[in-house]
């Protein structure tokens, strides 16, 4: 699915939180959304998934312009979100409104994708951060989305963990070619998982510069490329 | 209510269990530890009857009372009290608590209702309950009606207030995961505010249950011809102390007994929750 964002502002109470973004994304393309805290990326994402309606500006999915929530997109939260009455295999199904039988099958899939097989009937309280995140990732795939929006998926695990489902999202585009739009404030993370990088900066945040990574991925952490990369993006910042 | 986001918790699958010998396990189940303060409560109390320091006619001993309880149950009138007190708290229960969830609801969903709708509440809330008493029994008479409604109202607040507070305590963020489905209105409702609020709501329930209890009493007192409020009546009227005593220790079994079963509830409903282990 393809993603068009123009001249994106949203104020709140007169201060303005980010102004006149705009860029596009291809189909099965990554693109990462980074800036210091502040500079509005998050304001932005919720604008682009239609849970934040008050933005000045056009988004639109497919070349439809579209200001509500759009079922086909899929939104990975920061904390996992799960439902702590349901188990594993009911937050996964949560969105689903398929026959019971038909919902658990896919439920099923998806937890297999994730890693999490054999973790079916645990209830959230039961589970670790990373796992309970897995869970998340796969209650956001079961709708077979074609855009998932991830707002700093990864950023309150541990750094092992954090490689382990960067890893997992690299592994779920590379079989669904969905195309994500991710927010972090992660440089490393956006080297590795991102295909361009749209640097935001400021308070209102405005567009920077933007970064295409033409590595291809699976790409190595650490690499001399990357932190070449690395390298002009903290120059970009000013850090 | 602060469970709501659990996922950045890693918590242990099973709790740890202190490993202890069978026999000291026995001694500290709960149910003997909690029935250490009343079991020696009841032998001092006998002890000082039989003794003769406290005189009968103003407190039977224990053993005269389960006696009173007995001789009622042999002559078949216990059953019949019990019985219709029974049926009225659980009919008053069961109006005041529908009449809670669907005004707690709309007052919870909906701020204008709140606004239109709380302040009244609040204010009706404030009238002591024995105050309606004389217009329920002048409105519905003696019967039935009259002893059910006061009930009712008795078990309505704490549950209006329990669910008012739950809905409103619900975590937006769990609500946005329901609107990226596209869900509506009522499906945020049903699959997410109302389970959300549930622990609340459950709250509310058990006092609303204890409060049913009491106004049981009060109603039962005004005026009725069975009932155990009826034999408190009877017991004072004719200088029975072991009547009003065995009353009140029905009371307190039948009290008992209903709130354990809505724990039984809860913690069948809530067994989710992330609860706190005390040693």
């Amino acid at each position: 699915m393809s993603l068009m964002v123009k001249n994106v502002t949203r104020r709140f109470n007169g201060n303005t939180a980010v102004k006149n973004i705009s860029f596009q994304t291809y189909k099965g393309e990554i693109v990462g959304l980074l800036g210091t805290s502040g500079c509005g990326k998050s304001t932005l994402l919720r604008a682009i998934s239609g849970l934040d309606e008050g933005y000045e500006g056009e988004v639109s999915l497919n070349g439809n312009a579209v200001r509500n929530v759009n079922t086909n997109a899929s939104f990975i939260f920061q904390e996992p979100r799960l439902m702590p009455w349901l188990t594993v295999k009911d937050n996964v199904s949560f969105g689903l409104s398929e026959k019971k039988q038909e919902k658990g099958l896919k439920a099923e899939r998806y937890i297999e994708l994730v890693g999490l097989k054999g973790y079916e009937n645990y209830y959230p309280l039961e589970l670790s951060g990373g796992m309970a995140q897995r869970v998340a990732i796969a209650r956001a795939l079961v709708t077979s989305p074609e855009l998932l929006l991830l707002d700093e998926p990864f950023s309150a695990l541990d750094a092992f963990t954090k490689m382990q489902l960067q890893d997992l999202l690299l592994k779920i585009w590379s079989e669904y070619r969905s195309t994500m739009v991710l927010v972090t404030h992660d440089i490393d993370e956006a080297l590795y998982l991102c295909d361009r990088i749209i640097i935001l900066t400021g308070q209102p945040g405005v567009f920077k510069q933007e970064f295409v990574i033409e590595e291809p991925k699976p790409r190595r952490r650490g690499s001399q490329q990357v932190a070449a990369y690395k390298e002009r993006i903290l120059k970009c910042l000013e850090l | 209510m602060a469970n709501h986001q659990n996922g950045n918790t890693a918590s242990l699958p099973f709790p740890k269990v202190k490993k202890a010998s069978p026999f000291k396990k026995a001694m500290f189940h709960p149910f003997i530890v909690g029935s250490i303060l009343p079991v020696i409560l009841i032998i001092v109390w006998e002890a000082l009857s039989r003794a003769g320091v406290i005189p009968a006619y103003q407190l039977p001993s224990p053993t005269a009372i389960v006696d009173k309880i007995i001789e009622l149950a042999e002559k078949g009138t216990l059953w019949g009290h019990v019985g219709i007190t029974t049926y009225r708290i659980f009919l008053g229960f069961l109006l005041g608590t529908a009449a809670a969830v669907i005004i707690g609801s709309f007052v919870g969903f909906y701020n204008r209702v709140e606004q239109l709708l709380d302040p009244m509440i609040q204010a009706f809330r404030s009238i002591p309950s024995l105050a309606w008493v004389p217009l329920f029994i002048l409105w519905m008479s003696i019967g039935e009606a009259s002893k059910v409604a006061l009930i009712a109202v008795g078990v309505f607040f704490p549950v209006y207030l329990n669910i008012v507070s739950g809905i409103s305590g619900v975590d937006r963020k769990l609500i946005e995961v329901g609107k990226m489905y596209g869900f509506t209105n009522f499906q945020l409702v049903k699959r997410i505010i109302l389970p959300a609020s549930l622990p609340s709501f459950l709250v509310g329930m058990r006092s609303g249950l204890g409060l049913g209890w009491m106004f049981v009493v009060a109603a039962e007192l005004m005026g009725a011809s069975q009932g155990l409020g009826y034999l408190l009546v009877v017991g004072q009227n004719t200088y029975s102390p072991d009547l009003i005593i065995a009353s009140i220790v029905l009371f307190a079994i039948l009290g008992k007994v209903t709130d354990a079963l809505l724990k039984r509830l809860e913690y069948k409903a809530l067994h989710w929750q992330d609860r706190l282990e005390r040693s």
